[in-house]
C-alpha cells in the first residue's frame, strides 16, 4: 500500500488503530503465480484409473479430468478383469458425489444439545485434539474396550488398524449381521470356508444358475451382471426362487414364487428328489463328504408333495427343477445369496443351500463355485496389537458362530444400550449409516444417547450426523488413496489401487491421513511407520513384484497363480473339523443346534397385513446414494409393490400414496403404490434405503418410506447373531384408515409381542478356528 | 461406405439404466430428459403366470426419417453413414421434429433451447470409441456396428439371427435400432412401445414444399421469431398464420 | 479519484475478510469500532443499530468468535434443516458445486496471473475469494472494465438471491447487515465505474 493511501486513510475515513489492524488482515484464497511461457491453463486433460465406491464392489473406473482438475465423467476401466470397462448407473454418476452441495466440507464440532444440529467449523488440529483427549480419557477411566468402532469398506482399514492398536475389540460391520454373515457361517460349517465376495460362481462354464432370493440385475454388481447375461446367451438355464417377479425371474426358465419364509422346505424337498431319485453326485459325496446317511434319513419325508403344501409351489414343479439340477450337475451355480438376514433361521438355510451344492458336486468344480486364491500382498510391519478385553457384542459367546473379525453391530448396540457386559462410552462411526442399516433405529438412538462421545467420519451428513459430537469430513473415493484392494475371489486373482482422480475438495481428508494424524496424537505412531501413503502401497505391492508407479496408469495388477478348482485326482482336505464336507455337522450338534437343517414354520402373516420384503434397485446403493443428483433423478423415492389382484380387492390404484403401519403401530412416511401381478399376494416389497431422515440431505430428505424404520423387531439367528428382518408385517393406511377387504377385520392381538430387548442367555464358547477371524475386503 | 446400426438384446438386458446414465454424463443431458431411456418393469399377466421385459430405446436413425422433412431450417439432416443429426446452429428450437418423430426420440433441451437427441455418439466414433451406452452396458446387451460390413457383429445379428425392427401401422420408416428378444418379450414391446402416429398437422408438409426456401434465407435475421411462432402453431395443428 | 480507489481497496478487503470463516482476527476487526464505522460510512443507509446492539453485548473476543463461527457454520456450511445460504456461485446457477461457472471464474483468475491457494481449500467461486480477487485487481490497478464485468457477472448475478437467503435464515443481525452493505456497495460501485468508463470512452 502506498504512503499516500495511508495518509489519506488517516485523514479521512478510518482511525489509525483500525488501519494497523486492517493492514495485518491477510486474505489467503488466491495466490500469485508465475506462469511459464506459453502456459495455457492447467492442462490436465487426462484419464486416471481408480476403483469405484458407489457401492462395495469396487469396479475399475477411469476418471476424465479437465484442465481445472474437475472430474467431468467416469468411465469403466477396460483393464479390470471382472467388469471389462463397464460400470453400472451408480458408478457412472460418481462425480456427482464429489460436487454434492450437501457434502461435509470441514471438521465440525457440536455446540448445541445432541440432536439439535448446531455445529461450528473447527480446524483439523482442534478436531483431532478434541478426539484424542477424549479417547485418552476414556481409556484411562473405562479401558479401551469402552470404544466401539463401526467401519465400512477399505477406506476404514487404516482407522481400524488404529483402533486395534488403541486396544478395543469392539469393531463391528453391518456386512456380517445385516448382510451375509449367516451365509458365510453356513458355508463355513459345511465346506470349511465361507464364500466371500464377489460370490465365486463360475458362470462362464455353468449350465444352470439357481437363485434363491438373489436378484441379479436389480442388485447390481457390474461384473456379475455381465457374467450372468453371458451365461444366458450361452444357453445356460435359470431357476429363480423369489416371491417377487424380479428381473432375473423374468429371464428364468423356472420361476418359483415361493411363500416367503419357507425356503428350507423347498431345499429339503430338492434334496429328497436328488437323493431318492439317485441324481446326486455319488462319487463326490462318497469321496469328500460325511453324514450322507443321516441326511438321507433326514430328508426321507420331505417330499415335493410335503413341501408343496408349505411353499405353495406345485409339487411337480419342485420335482422338475430338482431333476434339472441333477441332470446338469455338477455344472450348477447355486448362488449362495448375498443379503441373507431374513428370518432368524438363516444359518440353517445357508447350510441347506451348501448341502445342496455338495449333493450336486459343484463346489470347487468348473461351472459351480470356484475357490478363492491368495494374493501375496504383505502387511506393512507394525508392532503387535495389545491384547484386547472380551468382546461386548456377543460374537463368539452368545452367538457362538458370530464373526470375531466383522463383529455383530446389533450386539454392540445392545451392549451399549444395556451397559452389559460393560459400558460402552464412545462410538466412532466410519462410512456407515447406523440408523439406516441396523434395524430398530429407535434402540440405536437410545444407545447413542448413552455415549460420552459420538464421532462420525463420513462424506455426507447422514442422519447419525445430527447426534454427532464431532464430525470429520472424509475425502470421497475420487480424492484419495486407500489401502490396496485385493480380490481373491476371481479365477485370476488381482489387486487394484484407488488413487486420487481429483484433489480433495474443501478440507476433506483421506482416511489414511485421518488415522495417522490421530495415531500421532495418541502416541501410536509406531503403528504407522511409513513415510507416505505411496510408500505404504509400494510395500504392499512388493509381494506382487510391482511398484505403485508402474501400475498407476493401468490401476490393476493381475496375479497369475489362481487355483480356482479342486484337483480331483488328489485328496482334498476341507477346513472342517472332520476334514470333509460336513453334510451332518457334529459341531452344531455339540453346541445344541440342529446338525441338519430342519424346516420350522415362521410366523404367519396376520389377517389384513402383509409381510414386508425389501431389496435393491440398480440405481441406488443401500441408503447411501439417494442424495446423488443423477440417481435421485432416476429414482427419487421408492415404491411399494403390491399384488394386482389384492390391490383390486382393496380398491387401491396404481401410483397413489399410502402409509404403512407395522405390527407395533409404527407408521411410515408416504409411499407410492406400484401395482403389479409380479409379487406374492402375501407380501409387499420396497427398495431399501429411502426416507432419509437427515434434513441435511436436500434431495433425499423424506422421500419415500424407510423399511428400516418399519423394523421394530428382528428375529435373531442364534448361531450367527444376524438379524432376520423379514419378520415385520405392515398394513396399508389410506386417509388415516387401515385398508381392508370388506368384512375383514384386522386383528393386531394375533401377534406375538415384539421381542423384548433382553439378550438371549445361552453362553457357549466356540473355538476360534470355526470362525471368521479376519475382516476381509468384502463389503456389503 | 457404412450404415451404422444398433442391436439391443432384450434377453440379456436387465434394465439397469447404466446406459442412460452414461449417455447423460457424456452429453450433459438434463435430468428429466433423455437421449435414451429404459423401462425396467413391464410385467403382464396374472400372478403367478406373468411375463415381463425391460425396454431400452433411443433415436433409431431411420432409413426414411420422419423428422427431417418437417424441419424448417434444415437443422436436422442425415449423414451418409445413416446418423441423423441436429445442427444446433441452425436449430431454432421450434420443436416440430419432436412432434414428427414417431418414437419420441427428441426433446428440447431447456438449457440451450435447441433440440437434442441420440447421435450414436458420433464424436466418440471419431475417436474410435464405442458409443457411451454400449461401452458401459453391464450385460453387453447393446451392440453397435456397420450393417454394410458382413463381418460385423450387428450384421450377423440382423441378417442371420433376424433381429427385429420396431415398426407398426403408425410408422414404418426403417428404424436402425434392432431388437433381439423372446416372442413373449417382443409381444409386450409391440403392445406397449410401438411407434405412435405422427402428431403433425397436414400443413407441415405444405409448408415444407412452398415456404421453406423463403424462411431459410430469412431465418438468420429478424424472421426467426415469427418462424418460431409459426411452427409452434403448426405443431399444435392450428391453421398457420397467413403472412 | 485516487482517494476513491483507496476506499475501494479497503472496502473489498474488509468484505472479503468478513466472508471468510471467522478467526480471531475477524473478531478483533468487529470489536474495533473504527472498522464498523468504516462500513457504516460506506453505506450509511443500511441500518447499523441492531448490529451495534448485538456487538455491544460482547465483552471479549472469544465469546464473539464462537458465536460468529456457529452462525457462519449454520448459515453457509451445513445447515439445518437444509442448506441455507451457501457462498458458492455454482450453487445458485446450477445447484451443484464446482460447476462450469466455477471453472470460468478460475480461468479469469488465471488470465490475471492468480491461482487458488491450495492451502486455503476453497473453490474459485466462493464469495470471499471473488471479493479477494477484486481487491487484488484494484491493488494492481487492473482495468476498470475487467473489474466491473467481473463484479457484475460473477458476484452481483447471484448475491441478490444470497441476500434473500441470508436475511430469511440468519439468527444474528451481523450477516444480513454485511451482505446488505456489500451488495449495495457493489451495486453503487459498478454504477460509478460505468459512468467513469463511459467518460473515458467519450
Ligand atoms: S457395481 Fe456399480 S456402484 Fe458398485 S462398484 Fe461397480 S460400478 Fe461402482
Ligand atoms: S446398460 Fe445394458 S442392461 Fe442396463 S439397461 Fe442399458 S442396455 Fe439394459
Ligand atoms: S427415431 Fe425419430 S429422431 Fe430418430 S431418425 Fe427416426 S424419426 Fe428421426
Amino acid at each position: 500500500m502506498s504512503i499516500s493511501r495511508r495518509e489519506f486513510l488517516k485523514r479521512t475515513t478510518i482511525a489509525t488503530g483500525a488501519l494497523t489492524l486492517l493492514s495485518s488482515t491477510k486474505l489467503k484464497g488466491l495466490q500469485k503465480r508465475n506462469y511459464p511461457k506459453g502456459w495455457k491453463g492447467r492442462m490436465r486433460v487426462q484419464e486416471i484409473p481408480s476403483i469405484c465406491e458407489m457401492c462395495f464392489w469396487r469396479c475399475g473406473i477411469l476418471g476424465n479430468v479437465d484442465k481445472h482438475g474437475k472430474l467431468l465423467k467416469i468411465e469403466g476401466n477396460p483393464a479390470h478383469p471382472l467388469t471389462h470397462g463397464r460400470l453400472c448407473a451408480r458408478g457412472n454418476s460418481g462425480h456427482k458425489l464429489a460436487y454434492d452441495p450437501d457434502r461435509l466440507k470441514y471438521p465440525l464440532m457440536r455446540v448445541g444439545k445432541r440432536g439439535e444440529g448446531k455445529f461450528k467449523r473447527v480446524s483439523w488440529g482442534e478436531a483431532l485434539d478434541f478426539l484424542t483427549d477424549k479417547l485418552k480419557e476414556i481409556k484411562e477411566k473405562y479401558g479401551p474396550e469402552a470404544v466401539g468402532f463401526f467401519p465400512h469398506g477399505i477406506q476404514a482399514r487404516f482407522f481400524e488398524h488404529l483402533m486395534k492398536a488403541y486396544g478395543t475389540p469392539n469393531i463391528v460391520e453391518p456386512a456380517f449381521a445385516q448382510c451375509r454373515g449367516s451365509r458365510d457361517v453356513g458355508y463355513r460349517l459345511t465346506f470349511g470356508n465361507s464364500v466371500g465376495s464377489p460370490e465365486p460362481l463360475d458362470f462362464e462354464n455353468t449350465k444352470l444358475m439357481v437363485f434363491i432370493g438373489t436378484h441379479v440385475g436389480e442388485n447390481v454388481f457390474t461384473g456379475q451382471n455381465l457374467a450372468f447375461a453371458q451365461a444366458l446367451e450361452r444357453g445356460a438355464k435359470l431357476i429363480v426362487v423369489d416371491p417377487r417377479f424380479s428381473v432375473a425371474a423374468a429371464k428364468a426358465n423356472y420361476w418359483l414364487p415361493i411363500k416367503p419364509g419357507t425356503d428350507i422346505a423347498l431345499l429339503l424337498a430338492w434334496m429328497h428328489v436328488l437323493i431318492y431319485e439317485n441324481l446326486y453326485d455319488k462319487n463326490y459325496i462318497r469321496k469328500y463328504a460325511i453324514g450322507f446317511n443321516e441326511l438321507k434319513r433326514h430328508v426321507k419325508k420331505t417330499t415335493p408333495l410335503w413341501a408343496s403344501k408349505i411353499t405353495g409351489l406345485p409339487a411337480n414343479l419342485i420335482t422338475e427343477t430338482a431333476r434339472l439340477m441333477g441332470k446338469l450337475a455338477p455344472e450348477v451355480g447355486l448362488h449362495p445369496g448375498r443379503h441373507t438376514a431374513w428370518y432368524g433361521n438363516d444359518t440353517q438355510r445357508a447350510r441347506a443351500m451348501a448341502i445342496l451344492t455338495a449333493l450336486l458336486g459343484s463346489y470347487g468344480h468348473p461351472g459351480g463355485i470356484y475357490l478363492s486364491s491368495n494374493i501375496p500382498a504383505p502387511h506393512f510391519p507394525s508392532p503387535e496389537y495389545p491384547k484386547p478385553a472380551a468382546r461386548a457384542d456377543g460374537a463368539g459367546d452368545i452367538y457362538p458362530f458370530g464373526s470375531r473379525g466383522l463383529g455383530i453391530t446389533n450386539g454392540l448396540v445392545d451392549a451399549t444400550f444395556s451397559e452389559k457386559p460393560y459400558p460402552i462410552k464412545a462410538w466412532i462411526v466410519y462410512s456407515q449409516n447406523v440408523l439406516q442399516s441396523i434395524p430398530n433405529p429407535w434402540k440405536t438412538k437410545e444407545a447413542i444417547n448413552k455415549l460420552d462421545l459420538f464421532v462420525v467420519v463420513d462424506v455426507l451428513p447422514m442422519e447419525q450426523f445430527l447426534y454427532a459430537d464431532l464430525v470429520l469430513p472424509e475425502a470421497t473415493y475420487l480424492e484419495r488413496y486407500d489401502d490396496l484392494y485385493t480380490v481373491r475371489n476371481a479365477k485370476k486373482p488381482f489387486a487394484a489401487i484407488r488413487q486420487p482422480i481429483i484433489d480433495p475438495l474443501y478440507e476433506s481428508k483421506p482416511g489414511w491421513w485421518i488415522a495417522r494424524e490421530t495415531a500421532k496424537r495418541l502416541g501410536l505412531e509406531d503403528y504407522f511407520e511409513w513415510d507416505s501413503i505411496e510408500d505404504y502401497l509400494n510395500f504392499r505391492l512388493s509381494g506382487l513384484g510391482v511398484t505403485l508407479k508402474k501400475i498407476q496408469t493401468k490401476g490393476i495388477v493381475e496375479y497369475d497363480e489362481g487355483k480356482p478348482f479342486f484337483d480331483f485326482s488328489n485328496p482334498i482336505e476341507f477346513k472342517t473339523p472332520s476334514g470333509k464336507i460336513e453334510l451332518y455337522s457334529q459341531l452344531l450338534k455339540d453346541y445344541g443346534f440342529d446338525p441338519l437343517p430342519v424346516y420350522a414354520p415362521v410366523e404367519e402373516v396376520p389377517k389384513g397385513y402383509f409381510r414386508l420384503l425389501y431389496g435393491r434397485a440398480p440405481v441406488h446403493s443401500f441408503a447411501r446414494t439417494q442424495n446423488n443428483e443423477i440417481l435421485h433423478g432416476y429414482m427419487p423415492e421408492n415404491q411399494l409393490w403390491i399384488n394386482k389382484q389384492i390391490a383390486e380387492k382393496l380398491g387401491l390404484s396404481d401410483g397413489e400414496y399410502v402409509r404403512l403401519e407395522n405390527q407395533d403401530g409404527i407408521l411410515s412416511d408416504e409411499i407410492r403404490l406400484f401395482i403389479t401381478p409380479g409379487i406374492h399376494p402375501e407380501s409387499v416389497f420396497m427398495v431399501h434405503g429411502f426416507d432419509q431422515k437427515s434434513p441435511y440431505l436436500e434431495l433425499a430428505y423424506r422421500k419415500g418410506a424407510s423399511d428400516t424404520y418399519l423394523m421394530s423387531r428382528v428375529e435373531i439367528d442364534p448361531l450367527s447373531g444376524s438379524t432376520g428382518m423379514r419378520v415385520n408385517f405392515v398394513r396399508i393406511i389410506k386417509n388415516g384408515e387401515p385398508v381392508m377387504v370388506s368384512g375383514g377385520v384386522s386383528v393386531i392381538s394375533e401377534f406375538k409381542k415384539t421381542r423384548s430387548d433382553a439378550r438371549p442367555k445361552k453362553h457357549i464358547i466356540v473355538p476360534r478356528i470355526h470362525q471368521e477371524s479376519e475382516a476381509s475386503d468384502e463389503g456389503c | 461406405m457404412s450404415r451404422y446400426a444398433m442391436v439391443i438384446d432384450l434377453r440379456k438386458c436387465v434394465g439397469c439404466d447404466a446406459c442412460t446414465v452414461a449417455c447423460r454424463t457424456e452429453w450433459d443431458v438434463p435430468i428429466g430428459h433423455g437421449r435414451t431411456w429404459v423401462e425396467q418393469y413391464n410385467t403382464v399377466g396374472e400372478f403367478p403366470n406373468v411375463t415381463s421385459t425391460p425396454w431400452v430405446a433411443q433415436c433409431n436413425h431411420c432409413d426414411d426419417p420422419a423428422c427431417i422433412e418437417p424441419c424448417p431450417t434444415g437443422a436436422t439432416f442425415q449423414l451418409v453413414n445413416g446418423i441423423v443429426k441436429v445442427d444446433t446452429d441452425l436449430c431454432i428450437g421450434c420443436g416440430i421434429c419432436v412432434e414428427a418423430c414417431p418414437y419420441d426420440a427428441r426433446y428440447i433441451n431447456p438449457d440451450t433451447n435447441k433440440v437434442d437427441k441420440c447421435d450414436f455418439c458420433e464424436a466418440r466414433l471419431k475417436e474410435n470409441l464405442q458409443p457411451a451406452c454400449v461401452a458401459t452396458c453391464t450385460t453387453n446387451a447393446k451392440y453397435f456396428g456397420d450393417l454394410e460390413d458382413p463381418n460385423s457383429h450387428v450384421y450377423k445379428l440382423v441378417y442371420e439371427q433376424g433381429a427385429w425392427r420396431n415398426e407398426n401401422d403408425n410408422a414404418s420408416i426403417g428404424p436402425n435400432v434392432y431388437y433381439l428378444g423372446t416372442e413373449e418379450q417382443l409381444k409386450i414391446v409391440r403392445e406397449k412401445f410401438g411407434p405412435r402416429k405422427s402428431r403433425l398437422a397436414e400443413p407441415a408438409k405444405v409448408w415444407k414444399n412452398i415456404l421453406k426456401p423463403v424462411v431459410f434465407t430469412a431465418i438468420g435475421a429478424t424472421f426467426a421469431g415469427q418462424a418460431v411462432a409459426f411452427f409452434n402453431q403448426l405443431r399444435k395443428g392450428e391453421e398457420p398464420i397467413d403472412d | 479519484m485516487h482517494d476513491d480507489e483507496d476506499e475501494r481497496l479497503l472496502a473489498y478487503k474488509i468484505f472479503s475478510k468478513l466472508f471468510y470463516y471467522p478467526d480471531e482476527h475477524t473478531a478483533e476487526l468487529l470489536l474495533n469500532g473504527a472498522v464498523i464505522e468504516f462500513l457504516n460510512k460506506l453505506q450509511p443507509e443500511v441500518s447499523l443499530q441492531q448490529v451495534m446492539e448485538w456487538l455491544n453485548g460482547f465483552a471479549g473476543e472469544y465469546k464473539l468468535l464462537e458465536t460468529l463461527q456457529v452462525e457462519y457454520t449454520g448459515l453457509f456450511i451445513t445447515s439445518f434443516p437444509t442448506l441455507k445460504a451457501p457462498l458458492y456461485k455454482s450453487f445458485y446457477s446450477s445447484k451443484e458445486l464446482f460447476s462450469t461457472d466455477a471453472e470460468i471464474i478460475e480461468d479469469i483468475y488465471a488470465e490475471n496471473n492468480f491461482e487458488m491457494n491450495k492451502e486455503a481449500y476453497e473453490l474459485p467461486d466462493h464469495l470471499a475469494v471473488e471479493l479477494e480477487f477484486v481487491f487484488r485487481l484494484i491493488d494492481e490497478a487492473k482495468s476498470k472494465e475487467l473489474q466491473r464485468d467481473f463484479i457484475k457477472k460473477h458476484i452481483l448475478s447471484w448475491t441478490y438471491s444470497l441476500k434473500e437467503r441470508i436475511s430469511e435464515n440468519a439468527s444474528l443481525p451481523f450477516y444480513p447487515y454485511l451482505i446488505n452493505v456489500t451488495v449495495d456497495y457493489l451495486t453503487n460501485d459498478i454504477k460509478k465505474s460505468d459512468l467513469k468508463i463511459a467518460r473515458v470512452k467519450s
